[in-house]
C-alpha cells in the first residue's frame, strides 16, 4: 500500500476532526512557540501529508531497527514494566536512549513507562519525541497518538486526549485497509 | 611535743586533703574526658564527602572502539594490565581482544558483581563479548565509573572509608610493624617504647624517634589540635587509655585507617587509606599490590616529606625500609621483596588524584545547589553519579591547550594571552559530556563555560532566519534578501550603521547563502522584517533565560552569553526543535546505594519542527561553503556537520557553535581583559572545534527530513523549480506546500524553455 493513499485518508479524516475538537490548552510556558504551519490540535508533530514511501518500507518493531544492547535493554525494561516497577523501566531506557537516541521505538517505551508511573507530562513530550523521529512511520505514529491521548486524560485534558485519540483511531483504520 | 605533733598531723591530713582532691580532680577530669570520647567515637566519626563519578563506559558490539583505545580506557581507570588475569581490575591484552576482571560497584540501580568478561574487537568496533566464566555472550556490559572528585567541607578534609575486613591484609600488618610493634598487646600507652624513645632523643639531643601508639596518634588527629605542649601529651595519653577500654582493637585499627593524613592536593586534605590508594594510585585500595601498601605505610611518618611525587628519591628509600621490615617479619617472602623492592613506585599523574575535572565538578554543585544542604553534600557520603565521559572531556582538553598556543603564535602574542571555555553535550539528552572552563584545565578558577558572558556577535544570527522560516508563508531557505547599507536611528538619538564583515554590500542574496556567509547587512533587514520582539521569544524558546533588550543591535548578537547558555540554544536547534535542558547529573544515591534523586532526560518541543529542519540545512552550509569550511580540512567529507560562526566588535570574542548528529559542542576563544583577540569565529574558535569533533569521531547529522518538509530541486540563480533541464541545481527542503510552484527558465517543463524550443524550430 503506497502512503500517499493513507496519508489521503488522514488529511480528509483531520479536516473533518478539525470542527469538533475542543482547543487544547497550551502548556503555560512562556519560552514555547506554536508550530507556524500546524493544525491547532497538532504539538510539533507532523501533520498527515503526502508521503511516497511505500508503508513496507517502515519498521513495526524495535527488533528490525535496534542493535542487540537496544534490545537487550527494551526487553528488561518491558520485564520492569510487566512486573510493576515502572520506575526502574525508565532508568533502564534512558540508558538505551543514550546508546541509540535517534530510535523511535527507545523514546515510544520511555512514554508508556512514564505513564505507567504516573508521570503524564513527561509520557506526552517523549511520546512527541519518538513521533518526530519516527519520521512519518505510521506504525510508531498510531502508538505514539495512543500513549498520548492517555498521557492527556491522565492531566485531565479530555479535549485534548479526544483529538489525539481520534488521530490515532485514522492512522488504525488506514493502516487496517 | 604536741605542738610538732599536731603539726604533723596537720600536715597529714593537708597532704590527705590534697590527694582527695586532686583525686577527685583526676576523677571530674576523667569523666568529662571519657565522655568526649565515648561521643565522639559512638557518633558519624567523619564529615564524609560526596563522591563524584563520571558516567560509566558501556561496552556492546557494535560500539565504535578500538582494541587500544579500549586499553587506554581500562588505564585511566587504574586497570592493571597483565600477562595474566590477578584479581579484579586487572586485564590481558590479546591480539583482537581484551579479557578483564571487572571491579565489583554499587551502581544507582543495583550492584555489579566482580566479572570476568572476554571482549573481542574487528576493527575500530567491539565486535563481541562474552562473559568469560560462562562462555554465554553478554548483549551489554557496563564499567565501573571513573571517581572524578568529591565534595568535602571548606575544611577541606577528604576521605573515602574503608572497612578493615576489606583492606588488603599487609596493610594493618606493616602499620602495625612499622608504626606501633606492640599494638596487639599495650593498653593505649607503649611504655617500653616510649622510653626507648626518650633514650634515643637523649642521646641525639633531638627529638628522632617517636613513642606513640597507633591509638596516640589517632587519638592526637581525631581529637586534639597539633600544639605540642606537655598538657596535651597529658591529654592524650589518657585519652588513649580511655579509647582501649571501651572499644575493641580491630575497631581503634579501623578508625586509623580512615583518620590517618595521607597528603595534600591544594586545598583538599587526603585523608585515610581508601583515598590514599586513590590519590597515590588511582585504584581502589584492595588492588594495592605490595610494593603500594609499602609505600602508603611509609607515608604515614611524614606525608609531605616523603610525599612520592616531589621527593621520589626519599619515598623510594622509605618504602624499600619498609619492604625491608615486612620481609624481615615474615609478611613477604625474600623473592616477593625483591620483585617488590626492583618497582619503581607507580604513582599515578603528576599532581591530581581524584581531582580531575575542577570545571565540570564546579557544575555538578550547582545543579546540587538548592536540592541538598551543604552539610548533606559534605557528611553523608552521596554517590553522584554524572554525565562527564572522560574521553570526550580529555579530548576537548587536548584540543583547547594545543590550539591556543596555535592561535596565540599566528597572532605573535605572547603564551599566555588567549582564553578558552568548551563545552560537549549529548544532543537528545542534553548531557553534557565535557566542560573546560579556561587553558589550565586543572585549575579551579574562573569558569568561563559557565561565568564568562560575553556578547555572541553573529552566533544570534540563525535565530533570526529561524523566526523568518517560521512563517514559510512568507519565507523558504531560497527567498531573496537585500544585502544593502541601512542606517537605524536608535532610541537614544545617535545613528546604528552596522557594516558587513569584507565592508562590502552584497546585493541580493539567498536566505540561506546570507546565513552561511554571515552577511549583517542582511541579516538587519530580515530581522527588521520578522521583528524584533519575535526573534526575542524564539531565543526564549531555544532555552535562553536571560533578559534580551529589544534593540535590532540584538540582530548581530549585541547580547551576552555564556558558552553554557549558547549550548543550551544551539542544543534545540540540533535537536529538532526539542529544548532538552542540560544536565551534568544522572543520579544521586546514599552511600550505601538507596536512590535520592533522579535526573531523568526531560524534552519538550518548543520550536517547530520543520522550521528547524531548514534552519539545520542552512547551518550545514555554512560548514559546507559559508564562513565555516575550513572544518573540512579536518573532518572526513562524509559527515555531516552545522554550525555558526560568531565574532564580536573588533575581534574581541571568537566563537564557534556547531553539533554533529550525536553531539554539540560549543567553542569560545578571547581574552579576560577584553582585548581585541584578533580572530575571527573561523580562525579562532573553529580551528579548536573542527578537529575537536574530528577526534570524537561524531556521527553524521541525520539527513532525513520531517514528512512535513519537501525536497525540490532548485534553481540557485532564481529560487525557482528546477529539472534535468537546468545546468546547475540544488536540492533544497522547503515546508510542505510552500515550495516554489513556478519552473525556472531553465526547466524543460518551463513554459518559456517549451516557447524557446518552438522559436528554435
Amino acid at each position: 500500500m503506497k502512503l500517499s493513499r493513507l496519508a489521503g485518508a488522514l488529511a480528509v479524516g483531520g479536516s473533518i476532526l478539525a470542527g469538533c475538537a475542543a482547543p487544547r490548552p497550551i502548556p503555560r510556558d512562556e519560552g514555547i512557540i506554536p508550530p507556524s504551519t500546524a493544525p491547532a490540535d497538532r504539538y510539533g508533530i507532523a501533520p498527515p501529508v503526502p508521503r511516497d514511501a511505500d508503508i513496507d518500507d517502515f519498521p513495526r518493531s524495535a527488533e528490525e531497527i535496534s542493535g542487540p544492547a537496544v534490545v537487550s535493554l527494551l526487553n528488561q525494561a518491558n520485564g520492569q514494566r510487566r512486573g510493576g516497577r515502572p520506575e526502574q523501566a525508565v532508568a533502564v531506557l534512558e540508558r538505551a536512549v543514550r546508546i541509540e537516541p535517534r530510535n523511535p521505538f527507545v523514546w515510544q517505551a520511555l512514554a508508556a513507562a512514564h505513564l505507567e508511573n504516573d508521570r503524564p507530562e513527561p509520557a506526552e513530550t517523549a511520546a512527541q519525541k519518538s513521533n518526530s523521529l519516527a519520521r512519518g512511520n505510521p506504525f510508531i505514529e498510531v502508538e505514539n497518538w495512543r500513549l498520548i491521548a492517555q498521557a492527556r486524560a491522565a492531566r485531565g485534558d479530555n479535549g485534548g486526549a479526544r483529538v489525539a485519540q481520534q488521530r490515532a483511531s485514522e492512522l488504525e483504520r488506514a493502516l487496517d485497509d | 611535743m604536741p605542738s610538732s605533733t599536731s603539726a604533723r598531723r596537720f600536715w597529714l591530713a593537708a597532704v590527705v586533703a590534697a590527694l582527695s582532691l586532686a583525686a577527685i580532680g583526676l576523677s571530674i577530669y576523667l569523666v568529662v574526658l571519657d565522655r568526649e570520647v565515648r561521643q565522639r567515637f559512638a557518633g558519624a566519626r567523619w564529615a564524609l564527602p560526596a563522591q563524584v563519578y563520571a558516567a560509566p563506559l558501556e561496552l556492546y558490539p557494535g560500539l565504535e572502539l578500538s582494541r587500544d583505545g579500549f586499553v587506554r580506557e581500562l588505564v585511566r581507570l587504574g586497570y592493571r594490565n597483565l600477562p595474566q588475569l590477578d584479581g579484579s581490575g586487572t586485564f590481558v591484552v590479546r591480539r583482537e581482544q581484551v579479557d578483564l576482571l571487572s571491579r565489583r560497584f554499587q551502581f544507582g540501580d543495583g550492584p555489579q558483581a566482580e566479572t570476568p568478561m572476554a571482549v573481542r574487537f574487528g576493527g575500530t568496533r567491539v565486535a563481541e563479548i562474552r562473559n568469560a566464566a560462562s562462555g554465554e555472550p553478554s548483549a551489554l556490559f557496563r564499567m565501573d565509573p571513573l571517581l572524578i572528585g568529591s565534595i568535602y567541607t571548606s575544611k577541606g578534609e577528604d576521605r573515602v572509608l574503608v572497612r578493615l575486613e576489606d583492606v588488603p591484609p599487609l596493610l594493618p600488618a606493616g602499620l602495625i610493624l612499622v608504626e606501633d610493634r606492640h599494638f596487639a598487646e599495650h593498653h593505649g600507652i607503649d611504655v617500653k617504647a616510649v622510653g626507648r624513645a626518650a633514650v634515643a632523643n637523649l642521646l641525639a639531643g633531638r627529638v628522632v624517634q617517636g613513642g606513640s601508639t597507633i591509638t596516640q596518634q589517632l587519638v592526637k588527629n581525631f581529637f586534639l589540635n597539633s600544639e605540642r605542649t606537655w598538657g596535651r601529651k597529658i591529654n592524650e595519653a589518657f585519652m588513649a587509655l580511655l579509647l582501649e577500654s571501651h572499644y575493641a582493637k580491630n575497631e581503634i585499627l579501623e578508625a586509623y585507617l580512615n583518620e590517618v593524613y595521607l597528603g595534600q592536593d591544594g586545598p583538599r586534605a587526603v585523608h585515610g587509606f581508601g583515598l590514599g590508594a586513590q590519590f597515590y594510585f588511582n585504584k581502589p585500595l584492595d588492588e594495592l599490590r605490595p610494593h603500594e601498601v609499602a609505600l602508603l605505610v611509609a607515608l604515614v611518618k611524614g606525608p609531605s616529606y616523603y610525599n612520592p611525587r616531589k621527593h621520589p628519591a626519599r619515598a623510594k628509600e622509605r618504602r624499600d625500609l619498609v619492604l625491608g621490615m615486612l620481609a624481615e617479619a615474615g609478611y613477604l617472602s625474600p623473592a616477593e621483596r625483591g620483585a617488590a623492592t626492583a618497582r619503581p613506585l607507580g604513582v599515578a599523574g603528576a599532581r591530581e588524584g581524584v581531582e580531575r575535572y575542577p570545571a565540570f565538578v564546579d557544575l555538578v554543585k550547582r545543579q546540587l545547589k538548592g536540592l541538598y544542604q551543604e552539610a548533606d553534600l559534605t557528611h553523608e557520603g552521596l554517590r553522584i553519579f554524572t554525565t562527564l565521559d572522560p574521553r570526550v572531556q580529555e579530548t576537548l582538553e587536548q584540543r583547547v591547550v594545543e590550539g591556543l598556543p596555535r592561535l596565540e603564535t599566528a597572532r605573535k602574542f605572547k603564551p599566555g594571552t588567549l582564553e578558552a571555555a568548551g563545552i560537549v553535550a549529548s544532543i537528545e539528552g542534553g548531557e553534557v559530556q565535557a566542560l573546560v572552563g579556561g587553558r589550565d584545565a586543572r585549575y579551579a578558577g574562573f569558569n568561563r563555560a559557565l561565568d564568562a558572558r560575553r556578547p555572541i556577535g553573529s552566533l544570534a544570527k540563525p535565530f533570526v532566519y529561524l523566526t523568518a522560516l517560521m512563517q514559510p508563508e512568507r519565507y523558504n531557505l531560497h527567498t531573496m534578501l537585500q544585502d544593502e547599507p541601512i542606517e537605524l536611528e536608535l532610541p537614544h538619538g545617535a545613528t546604528w550603521a552596522p557594516q558587513n564583515y569584507d565592508q562590502k554590500p552584497h546585493g541580493e542574496v539567498p536566505l540561506y547563502r546570507a546565513l552561511a556567509e554571515s552577511y549583517n547587512l542582511a541579516t538587519v533587514y530580515l530581522g527588521l522584517d520578522v521583528g524584533v520582539d519575535a526573534v526575542r521569544d524564539v531565543l526564549h524558546a531555544a532555552g535562553f533565560p536571560g533578559e534580551i533588550e529589544p534593540l535590532p543591535s540584538m540582530f548581530l548578537g549585541a547580547l551576552a552569553m555564556s558558552p553554557m547558555e549558547v549550548t543550551q540554544i544551539y542544543g534545540t536547534v540540533a535537536a529538532s526543535g526539542f529544548r532538552t535542558p542540560l544536565l551534568a547529573i544522572r543520579e544521586v544515591t546514599t552511600k550505601e546505594g538507596q536512590p535520592l534523586s533522579r535526573f531523568g532526560l526531560s524534552v519538550q518541543q518548543t520550536l517547530p519542527e520543520e522550521s528547524v529542519y531548514l534552519l539545520n540545512w542552512a547551518l550545514e552550509q555554512v560548514t559546507i561553503f559559508g564562513t565555516a569550511r575550513s572544518t573540512y580540512f579536518y573532518v572526513p567529507p562524509s559527515v555531516r556537520l552545522a554550525g555558526k560562526t560568531g565574532t564580536t566588535d573588533d575581534l574581541r570574542d571568537s566563537w564557534f557553535a556547531g553539533y554533529s548528529g550525536d553531539r554539540i559542542a560549543v567553542v569560545w576563544v578571547g581574552r579576560d581583559d577584553n582585548q581585541p583577540a584578533e580572530l575571527t569565529g573561523a580562525a579562532g574558535a573553529l580551528q579548536i572545534w573542527a578537529p575537536l569533533m574530528r577526534d570524537l569521531k561524531v556521527r553524521s547529522i541525520d539527513p532525513s527530513p520531517p514528512p512535513a518538509v519537501e525536497e525540490v530541486m532548485t534553481d540557485p540563480q532564481n529560487g525557482l523549480l528546477a529539472d534535468e533541464g537546468c545546468r546547475a541545481a540544488l536540492m533544497v527542503p522547503y515546508v510542505r506546500e510552500h515550495a516554489p510552484a513556478q519552473y525556472s527558465p531553465c526547466a524543460r517543463r518551463s513554459p518559456l524553455h517549451w516557447l524557446r524550443d518552438i522559436f528554435r524550430r
